[in-house]
């Protein structure tokens, strides 16, 4: 796993962007750049350069699950790997993530450890698959 | 957790719930206004989120509870009924309550059980309404012979989802084939094990789907043309330790390239005061300087100051315009005091709100809250009669209170009008001759306008006058001195049977204060302008002594006579040819004897610092063009502890007068 990697952190409440910039910071990666919702997102994925998108579900004008969506139909984007951050486990919103092609989930709050084993278990399937 | 992020925490959530009264009370009257309640969902959702990784859990539980109820509201198609709003209301203001503790420095005490108990049980009301309706819909599809499968009964159910999920969902339930075995299985309350979610992909892996899968043909590659309906508010927000903000601003304004995307960036309020605090300081020396120039002859000197003059100006406007807020953010707290006030008293009011973008000064706002709530208040409970009254003189069973706002040149005048009965200018007329706050001869005489603004007056309200003069003046001096503290002024117009109007007047700013300069042995001393009536020569015939009490006779009216050299010299004799300044003083006018007047000077205002702060008679101290300080006269507070500071005078003028330093940087 390179922690030079960019990733995208998309929420629309920024202190919770700080919050995951911070835990991301603690566990060395300190390439991430912000969006506020899946509008303001698409354009800095299109833009390229993007290695892993962290994104929250609740969120005004696009959702996080439609971001996805997004993400997976362009054929740039189709590989980058999202973490889903949402409130609770409920199985049908992960089922819908996991269709939508979500490559893995956190429960808020979360502590940076939890998020890193979240980060690595994707990195370790996508390992697997290619 | 970082300090620093918990104060991010408290502003940006601090923001959310302030304008979730103004939602919830537009959710009431529309309530089928899916948008809004996801707003307002989204907004318990987000607060609790945050909360959550800084360990607040009273805060936790309560936005849970709230959500919750919102959850079900959007899945159980019914209205919004009054109990639910209550108990959704109640959630607010314990997290209001919360909040404030938060800020005090304090952790939050836990939530309020009745709070958490009426949300509970408002959620147990909807359950047994979404569970009734969900059975109906089963027998139904029974009864046409159709027998659902699970899956479709599943998909009967109220749907806990947003629109955009919901649509999905039956998107999927359309062209997909049938999800994974677990997604049937499972309710909505159903939560998901790590395991079980990595069989799943295990599972979707396998059939060729998940992560990199050929996407669902529906989803359009490009976002919708055009953007959602409300303006995407403030989408590009400034964060300055982002390692590359430039990358995310840039992209997101050429989301919408045709729109220019406004950057809002965030600095805590104590920066702006202390940048004011420094123009301050600049426009001080930039007086001293104007005062200087007159030495110089030289002309480049002086296109040089008069240039330094205009900059100056122009920075202390914008610093000036920084700590300006709209008015909006008071008047939004108002929906929710109306009507919860109109629910207590079984009338029925709207609330108007016009001008809601005029902008005064942040610490103007703040203090007009009360007043304000004072005066709505006021507005409903006296104002607005009950709905058969109304409707017996034809009016609409439904009353009209109407706050609004706007810029008259540089005032701001603020309005709170309400179309109930009005208030009888005979019935306080004989109150107040009643009461002894005016004679008969003088009462009389009063044309009706003055008659209304006798309400002002500190005793004229009592719990007598609430029911024999519509209520009104009840604390309206209080209203009036609250006023006066941000050096505004406070009109009552009404008509008989038409309602009334309360019209304030503020300036556009408390940094600047317009003032008359006066001179008392040999000090210089400062009069807020907007206090000061008249200027009269001194005549020590007219000194009277009155129950103990020095006064002044004029035209007829007694006015208490405050000689400013005795208070500051009580042993010398007085110098000749001193003046007076007639000074409103709260709800009425004091004769204040003075050495001699200097003219008029704007200046800056600045704090005596906190050991000072709490003396009585001082409104705070300024820096004169000449470099001198002149302190700033409290009229309203110079009156009122006139008696002890007579008495103590040399005390007063040992802590005061010789050793006044302005504090810097305060």
């Amino acid at each position: 796993m390179d922690k030079s990697m960019k990733i995208l952190i998309v929420d629309d409440f920024s202190t919770m962007r700080r919050i995951i910039k911070n835990l991301l910071r603690e566990l060395g990666f300190n390439n991430t750049v912000e969006a506020d919702d899946g509008d303001s997102a698409l354009p800095v994925l299109k833009a390229g350069g993007i290695d892993f998108l962290i994104t929250d579900w609740n969120m005004p004008n696009m959702p996080g699950i439609e971001l996805l969506k997004h993400v997976r139909a362009d054929p740039a984007t189709r590989d980058l790997p999202v973490l889903m951050l949402t409130a609770e486990a409920s199985r049908e919103q992960i089922v819908q993530a996991a269709e939508a092609g979500v490559n893995g989930y956190v429960i808020k709050p979360f502590t940076a450890q939890t998020l890193e084993q979240k980060i690595s278990k994707i990195f370790e399937r996508l390992a697997m698959a290619s | 957790m970082d300090e620093e992020l918990l104060e991010d925490f408290l502003v940006e959530a601090g923001e959310l719930i302030d304008a979730l009264d103004g939602q919830l009370i537009d959710l009431e009257s529309r309530p089928e206004d899916t948008e809004l309640l996801n707003a307002v969902f989204r907004a318990f959702h987000t607060v609790k989120g945050g909360a959550g990784f800084l360990g607040l859990s009273p805060l936790v539980e309560v936005c849970h509870d709230a959500e919750e109820v919102l959850n079900a509201l959007r899945g159980a198609h019914r209205a919004l009924d009054a109990a639910a709003m209550d108990a959704i209301l109640g959630a607010l203001d314990d997290v209001r309550r919360m909040f404030g503790e938060i800020r005090a420095g304090r952790p939050p005490s836990p939530a309020t059980p009745a709070v958490l108990a009426a949300l509970r049980r408002t959620l147990a009301d909807e359950h047994a309404v979404a569970s009734v309706e969900a059975e109906f819909a089963a027998e139904e599809a029974g009864a046409r012979g159709h027998q659902a499968s699970p899956a479709a009964r599943v998909l009967e159910q109220p749907r806990q989802t947003d629109p955009v999920e919901a649509a999905f969902e039956q998107m999927l339930a359309a062209s997909a084939p049938p999800a994974s075995p677990e997604a049937e299985a499972g309710g909505a309350d159903d939560l998901i094990t790590d395991d079980e979610f990595e069989d799943l992909l295990d599972q979707l892996q396998a059939a060729g789907k998940g992560s990199a899968a050929t996407p669902p043909a529906e989803v359009k590659p490009e976002p919708p043309a055009s953007p959602a309906p409300q303006p995407a508010p403030s989408t590009a927000r400034a964060e300055a330790p982002s390692p590359t903000p430039g990358a995310a601003k840039g992209a997101s304004s050429s989301a919408s390239a045709s729109e220019p995307v406004e950057a809002t960036l965030r600095v805590a309020s104590a920066r702006i005061d202390g940048i004011m605090n420094q123009v301050g300081e600049l426009v001080l020396v930039r007086n001293r300087l104007a005062a200087l120039r007159a030495r110089v002859g030289d002309e480049e000197v002086q296109r040089a100051f008069a240039q330094l003059n205009l900059v100056t100006s122009d920075l202390q406007a914008s610093v000036m315009h920084l700590r300006m807020q709209s008015v909006g953010k008071v008047f939004g707290r108002f929906t929710r005091v109306v009507r919860d006030l109109a629910r207590q008293l079984d009338k029925q009011v709207e609330l108007v709100t016009e001008g809601e973008s005029t902008e005064l000064d942040k610490g103007m706002v703040e203090s007009l809250v009360d007043p304000l709530v004072h005066l709505v208040r006021n507005a409903v409970d006296h104002g607005i009669e009950s709905p058969a009254a109304r409707e017996a003189v034809g009016k609409s069973a439904c009353g009209r209170v109407t706050l609004s706002a706007r810029q008259e040149g540089s005032h701001i005048v603020i309005i709170v009008a309400d179309d109930g009965a009005g208030m009888d200018p005979e019935r306080i007329r004989s109150k107040a001759i009643e009461r002894g706050l005016i004679d008969s001869r003088t009462a009389l005489q009063m044309p009706e306008e003055d008659v209304l603004q006798l309400i002002f007056m500190a005793g004229f309200s009592t719990r007598d006058a609430v029911s024999e003069v519509s209520g009104r003046g009840v604390g309206m001096d209080v209203v009036r001195s609250q006023i006066a503290r941000i050096n505004g002024q406070v009109h009552l117009q009404s008509e008989s049977g038409g309602g009334s109007r309360v019209v304030i007047r503020l300036p556009l700013t408390l940094a600047i204060l317009p003032t008359l300069m006066v001179v008392v042995d040999d000090r210089r001393f400062a009069l807020p302008l907007p206090v000061v009536d008249e200027i009269i020569e001194f005549n020590r015939q007219e000194r009277t002594v009155l129950d103990g009490q020095e006064v002044l006779s004029r035209r007829g009216e007694v006015l208490p006579l405050l000689d400013l050299y005795r208070w500051l010299k009580t042993d010398e004799p007085a110098p000749e040819d001193q003046s007076v300044v007639i000074a409103t003083a709260g709800d009425r006018r004091v004769a204040l004897v003075v050495d001699r007047l200097l003219g008029q000077e704007e200046v800056v205002i600045k704090s005596l610092g906190r050991r000072l702060e709490a003396l009585p008679g001082f409104a705070g101290a300024t820096i004169t063009g000449d470099g001198d300080i002149a302190l700033i006269i409290d009229v309203a507070s110079l009156h009122a502890h006139w008696g002890a500071l007579s008495d103590a005078a040399e005390v007063s003028l040992e802590l005061v007068a010789p050793s006044v330093r302005v504090p810097a940087g305060v």
